[in-house]
């Protein structure tokens, strides 16, 4: 071997198992050989007593492990949908209010002397409202009125506007029993609050 | 996997110098053997396979250890070998004197002399286990760790 290049080749075909191409290549090899063989006679030594039991044990704690994450991943994804279709489910109360114009009338602001209204009122607890007041005092209630119609949880008024002024159309709803009222509407709003009811207030003002 | 215990053990003696975490490393590496056993179906030899795991393993948790600092000296620091650990894995003077010689060479080009040299292990499986490429790892063993080892063990009074 005269140059490092033919050493690294030498070594390389020994390295793949080759036959030496000369003879002077087989006495070049014999260190790297009686190294190779050295290192391919390195002892081994035994692992402690006991470790395929350990190997075992900790691959049953981790896949342990594994499916408990797996439990608790799938438990805190249906949480979590739960809570979102708890979120973005529209809440089914709602109030809403129409006034008719009977036909052939000429309309004047939001609503006239004989127009009709339509009050329509959803609510998802037990005991739901509705009363219309005129100025202070109530001048209709749902249930409690022959124009009053009753669908499940929906409520429904046609209440013809025979007066002028300012009028109050509430809806009221509760877990528990809401207070008769019947008197001014301040202290009506107050009792009800009182005992826990929920209000919702639309205004309407109705011209002569 | 008790057929392959004592070769796995060993390789990892050899890269961490130490009992209790070269145990670890082939805990780990038997169980990530076992997570991954259907490409076992797929691999020429599983002694080679198991082994190229363990010593990928354990030159990592050897990195880690280094990064880490104090916090793992025993095993990060190289330069003061676990004697107990390279007498029990070299029976006689001449076996230890290249254990010694071994240790001398940097971790991985260390792992991929006895990979390739000890238990038969082809170049591109050294490559990955080591983390580098095929063939800057195979020039740096052909052409410099083979001739230091030899170099070595002239030093300490072994024929070559």
């Amino acid at each position: 071997m005269t140059t490092s290049d033919d050493k690294w080749a030498m070594i390389e075909r020994l390295d793949a198992g080759e036959p030496a191409r000369s003879p002077e290549e087989t006495q070049a090899r014999a260190p790297y050989e009686r190294l190779f063989e050295r290192i391919r006679d390195l002892d081994e030594i035994a692992p402690p007593v006991g470790w395929e039991d350990r190997v075992v044990a900790r691959w049953a704690a981790a896949r342990r492990k594994r499916r408990l994450r797996i439990a608790v991943g799938a438990t805190a994804t249906v949480a979590l949908a739960a809570v979102l279709l708890q979120l973005c489910s529209v809440p089914d109360t709602r109030l809403d209010v129409a006034v008719l114009a009977p036909p052939g009338s000429t309309r004047r602001g939001d609503a006239s002397v004989g127009d009709l209204l339509r009050v329509q009122a959803r609510g998802d607890q037990a005991h739901l409202e509705l009363r219309v007041y005129l100025g202070a005092g109530l001048v209709a209630r749902c249930p409690g009125n022959p124009a009053c119609r009753r669908d499940a949880s929906l409520l429904e008024l046609d209440w013809k506007l025979a007066d002028a002024g300012a009028y109050q159309i509430i809806m009221l709803l509760s877990s528990s029993d809401i207070p008769a009222g019947g008197g001014a509407i301040d202290r009506d709003l107050l009792d009800a609050r009182s005992a826990g009811t929920s209000i919702e207030i639309h205004h309407l003002t109705v011209a002569p | 996997m008790q057929a392959h215990g004592r070769a796995v053990y060993s390789a990892c003696c050899r890269i961490l110098r130490d009992d209790a975490s070269a145990e670890d490393m082939l805990q780990q590496t038997m169980t990530a053997a076992f997570n991954h056993r259907s490409k076992l179906l797929g691999v020429d030899s599983i002694r080679g396979w198991l082994i190229q795991i363990a010593n990928r393993k354990c030159l990592d948790a050897l990195r880690a250890a280094k990064r880490a600092g104090a916090l793992h000296r025993e095993i990060a620091d190289r330069d003061a070998p676990e004697t107990s650990v390279l007498d029990r894995l070299a029976s006689t003077e001449e076996r230890r004197a290249l254990e010694e010689c071994l240790s001398a060479l940097p971790p991985d080009i260390a792992a991929a002399v006895r990979m390739r040299y000890h238990d038969g292990i082809p170049w591109a499986q050294i490559a990955k286990a080591v983390g580098i490429p095929l063939d800057t790892i195979r020039m740096r063993v052909q052409r410099g760790a083979v001739d230091s080892l030899l170099d070595c063990l002239t030093a300490k009074g072994v024929a070559p």
